[in-house]
């Protein structure tokens, strides 16, 4: 009966078991296995604003986004993927302005809650503004006055009829309104050089009065400001460069009132050769204050910026220095960090520290050590407090990081990886499986290394000792699962039996290389690639070398990209740190490549080779590493070797080329070409590439007894192809990519291929699929 | 000759109105409007946008689930709405203007994707009203304990027959009466 007991535990124990199988992705298992993380892009204008007890960090990118951050946790709330440049982004009352289009023809208003639209203005475009345009909300009323196509239109809520319509008639490219009192100033650039101001009345759009300022100047960011200070006037102040000399209007007044004023501050040491190189930006004057404005120029080789402000008493202006900052390079948030507690300015200091300046602060708030080596340098720097009244320091780097940092201590509060939304390839890597402590202990007592079998007998005993201490200090491997950060790991350095989890390395286009865990997408590790201080715009990622158990040599990932000056850079990081292989781990190239590839050829290190080709007209193929073993590697393993050429989009040819190995040196040839039919160009070419896969695979199909063998081609490519004015359909070829001989054809008659409408292609076994837009 | 000159007139003022017609873009609006499957339009809002023929025209929707697309030429479009959490009718429009009285008007009908698109299909009203069709449910809901399951299970049937044959075979072979179990000893 004892045995008859055990049985039917046995059996309930092995029904337990049993279960219903999983068919796909469970709720619990969202974010954990499958994961989404929302980009926006880099932020070109931010604003903070409290509204209802909360604040938000609302920003526009350099990818037409909209979008809303919490600002105390760096979440996405919202996003509107308006696809247009957006020149105006302004925040009141709960509810967010922006204007884009093409001469800044649409007005929308959102609300700053839900990002749902609340209305939207068309105004028809004109060619006389450039994208952009201006507008605000009107002070004392939900309307919004707006410069948009070649009209100042004042707009009610709702979007219908303008309230009145001031044509402007093409006299300039108005980018900023400034509202005063009962009067609006729109001000633009005039196309010979210099400002044009336009005063009209807020309730009729009466035109007041239209002047010019700054006659012959040339114009535009960072050479003139326009500084708003209420009650204390509208400033603009310009650099006259034939004068070379800072000059200063004051809006408003019934006559033009010119000023000249040589700002005293710094002409003692400044020289007209210094003027001319020097840059103007706006800071957010103190709600009440002064209008206050930022010069940044260069004297004996170092950067200097001094924070100036303007004090007007009756027709007398005088200019007083706030702060002056020495630096190598400093960076100023104005016009970034609009309408909060003031405008910061982020000083780069000796040793690669940063600190936060306050307008007119002498002393710094805050500092903070940033390692430009992870996302770039520091592009720009604002302040803004939060609802409960702290006041915190966002910074943007050129790698795409948007950091929150505590003004006062320094001390990161959240961070947004925005590179992700300029990656452009990406590369998965296999984390090397978990050792045992056997496997552990057998690598501590090599007995090519320890010869001692005494001194063996000890280490495997340590080893043993020091994972059983390791498990014990997890809780047996019990409470992994409770701590508050299991629900999105970091990701480990090595991964799991089934080799699920790995590591998704991205490159981008920001020169940011990273790496992200597939398990709930927490960032391993980031690197930053520059050349001369300038970013490498990244456009491959390989895997050289995986992920060993137990090895010495660290998995190492390939990022192949483009630097300022297009010449081609390749760096070896060590995939599980993001560190460089070796010291030159970045190393330019004499060359610039048109394409770059894995080779099915391995080095003597165990890294892949991988191929760039470095002239279109006259190509040749460039293997990396750039030694004498990699090409006889390569010749050994992989010659002969094919690639093609131009396919391009309006590409009317595709050339194929054969490489080989002739003594050593590799020779590259044309071996084919392919002349697009019926005077069309290509609109679109897909291959299925992988060049380390070997050639043709014979096989049995299962299911289809009637075939026995099929030839799966892995060389086949699918180019769409249409006349210029994207009329008579396109026609799909299927060509085999090494002999180049045309496999098959198609034509879709009412079919077509453009921006909105792309062509898609991939090969799967022996099937190609496509898809693409038709009219009918 | 007056008549001629008048017809002249005419089929140049005919075909003005048609050459002005043709650059003429038109405005299409609609309402995304609540029912059983999407019962707060406020939150669509954000998610969603109104595309037409794949992205040649893009339209937001507002808190109140209205849209306006701009830019519609004359002819057929594809009006869709895209959203991640939703799923939305096809709709096909039809701008043309008027013989009578010269104005744009507009046809919608549904329209299935790959099916061509018919006229015979009922004409919608217009300004267009679109309900949600469905809610994208992308998660399999964990299967709960079920007798059944475990049990229709081969391993599980496998089990069965085991314990079977452990169980109640014995208890059979007490019933049977002991001369037939010694013939059946010798013949095995």
């Amino acid at each position: 009966m004892v045995c008859g007991s055990s049985l039917r535990r046995a059996a309930l124990s092995a029904a337990l078991l049993l279960g219903g199988a999983a068919l796909g992705l469970f709720p619990d298992e969202a974010g954990k296995i499958d994961w989404y993380q929302a980009q926006i892009g880099a932020a070109t204008k931010v604003v903070a604003h409290a509204h209802n007890g909360t604040t938000g960090i609302y920003a526009a990118t350099e990818l037409g986004v909209l979008a809303a951050v919490d600002a105390d946790s760096g979440a996405l709330r919202w996003r509107q993927l308006v696809d247009e440049d957006i020149g105006t982004l302004q925040v009141r009352g709960g509810q967010v302005l922006t204007q884009s289009g093409a001469g800044g023809s649409r007005v929308r208003v959102w609300d700053a809650v839900s990002g749902s639209l609340a209305w939207e203005h068309a105004q028809p475009e004109s060619g006389q503004q450039a994208a952009g345009g201006a507008a605000l909300f009107v002070s004392g009323s939900d309307d919004v006055v707006a410069a948009a196509g070649d009209s100042l239109v004042r707009l009610a809520p709702g979007g219908g009829a303008a309230v009145w319509e001031l044509a402007l008639n093409g006299t300039g490219t108005y980018r900023r309104l400034v509202q005063h009192g009962d009067a609006v100033f729109a001000i633009g650039e005039r196309a010979g050089g210099g400002l044009r101001v336009v005063e009209a009345e807020l309730a009729s759009g009466t035109r007041k009065q239209q002047y010019d300022v700054a006659d012959g100047a040339v114009l535009g960011a960072g050479h003139s400001v326009v500084l708003d200070a209420g009650p204390n006037g509208v400033y603009v102040v310009w650099r006259d460069e034939k004068d070379i000399v800072w000059k200063v209007h004051r809006l408003g007044l019934t006559r033009p009132m010119w000023d000249m004023y040589h700002a005293k501050i710094v002409q003692q040491e400044l020289m007209p050769e210094d003027m001319l190189g020097s840059t103007l930006d706006e800071l957010e004057p103190i709600p009440g204050g002064r209008p206050r404005f930022t010069l940044t120029y260069l004297k004996d080789g170092v950067r200097k910026t001094v924070a100036i402000e303007i004090v007007a008493t009756g027709d007398q202006m005088d200019m007083r220095k706030l702060a002056a900052f020495r630096s190598g390079s400093a960076v100023v948030g104005g016009p970034a960090m609009a309408g909060v507690a003031g405008a910061a300015v982020a000083v780069r200091a000796a040793g690669g520290e940063w600190r936060v300046y306050g307008a007119g602060a002498r002393k710094a708030k805050s500092s903070f050590a940033y390692a430009e080596a992870t996302h770039g340098a520091v592009v720009w720097a604002g302040l803004y407090r939060t609802a409960a009244g702290a006041t915190r320091a966002l910074v943007r780097t050129s790698g795409g990081l948007l950091a929150a940092l505590d003004a006062d201590s320094g001390e990161p509060l959240w961070v947004r990886n925005e590179a992700l939304a300029y990656a452009s390839d990406m590369a998965f890597l296999d984390l090397p499986p978990p050792a045992s402590a056997a496997e552990h202990a057998a690598q501590a007592t090599d007995p090519a290394v320890v010869t001692s079998a005494a001194a063996r007998f000890v280490l495997r005993w340590v080893a043993t000792g020091r994972e059983l201490a390791a498990w014990a200090s997890s809780g047996f491997g019990l409470l992994a699962p409770l701590r508050a950060d299991a629900a999105r790991p970091t990701p480990a350095a090595s991964g799991d039996h089934f080799g699920f989890h790995k590591l998704a390395v991205f490159g981008t286009r920001t020169g940011v290389v990273t790496a992200l865990g597939t398990q709930g997408g927490a960032a391993a590790w980031a690197r930053h690639l520059a050349v001369d201080g300038a970013p490498v715009a990244v456009e491959r990622v390989f895997v050289v070398r995986r992920s060993q158990p137990l090895g010495d040599a660290p998995p190492v990932v390939v990022a192949v990209g483009r630097s300022a000056r297009n010449a081609t850079v390749v760096a070896a990081l060590d995939a599980l740190t993001g560190a460089p292989v070796a010291e030159d781990g970045l190393q330019p190239m004499p060359f610039s490549h048109v394409r770059a590839f894995a080779l099915p050829a391995v080095g003597a290190d165990g890294q892949q080779l991988l191929g760039l080709v470095t002239d279109d007209a006259r190509p040749t193929l460039a293997v990396w590493p750039a030694t004498a073993a990699a090409e006889q590697a390569f010749c050994a393993a992989a010659a002969p070797f094919f690639f093609e050429l131009g396919d391009a989009a309006g590409s009317t040819q595709i050339r194929g080329y054969r490489v080989a190995c002739d003594g050593g040196a590799l020779s590259t040839a044309l071996a084919w070409t392919f002349d697009v039919p019926g005077g069309e160009a290509l609109a679109a070419a897909a291959v299925r590439y992988d060049g380390a896969q070997s050639t043709a695979l014979l096989g049995r199909v299962l299911g289809d007894r009637s075939v026995r063998y099929k030839y799966i081609n892995p060389h086949v490519g699918t180019l769409a192809a249409q006349r210029a004015d994207g009329s008579g359909g396109v026609s799909v070829y299927l060509y085999d990519r090494v002999s180049g001989r045309l496999l098959h054809t198609a034509h879709h008659a009412a079919a077509r291929v453009d921006a909105a409408h792309r062509f898609l292609a991939t090969q799967t076994e022996n099937r190609v699929i496509y898809q693409l837009w038709h009219d009918e | 000759m007056l008549a001629r000159a008048l017809l002249l007139v005419q089929c140049v003022l005919v075909l003005a109105a048609a050459v002005l017609a043709a650059d003429k873009t038109y405005r299409l609006r609609g309402t995304v409007v609540p029912n059983d499957v999407l019962g707060d339009v406020a939150s669509l809002a954000a998610g969603a946008q109104v595309v037409v023929n794949g992205g040649e025209q893009r339209a937001f929707i507002r808190g109140d689930g209205q849209f306006a697309v701009d830019g519609l030429g004359l002819g057929d479009a594809l009006v869709e709405i895209q959203s991640t959490e939703y799923a939305f009718p096809k709709i096909h429009v039809r701008i043309a203007v008027g013989e009578e009285d010269g104005r744009a008007a507009v046809a919608a009908r549904y329209v299935q994707l790959g099916a061509k698109w018919s006229e015979d299909a009922p004409v919608l009203a217009y300004p267009l009203q679109i309900a949600a069709s469905a809610k994208y449910d992308f998660f399999t809901p964990r299967q709960g304990f079920s007798i059944v399951a475990m049990f229709s299970n081969p391993y599980m049937l496998m089990v069965g027959a085991s314990l079977a044959a452990v169980f109640i075979l014995p208890r059979l072979q007490a019933n049977i009466d002991p001369e037939t179990m010694k013939e059946l000893q010798a013949k095995s």
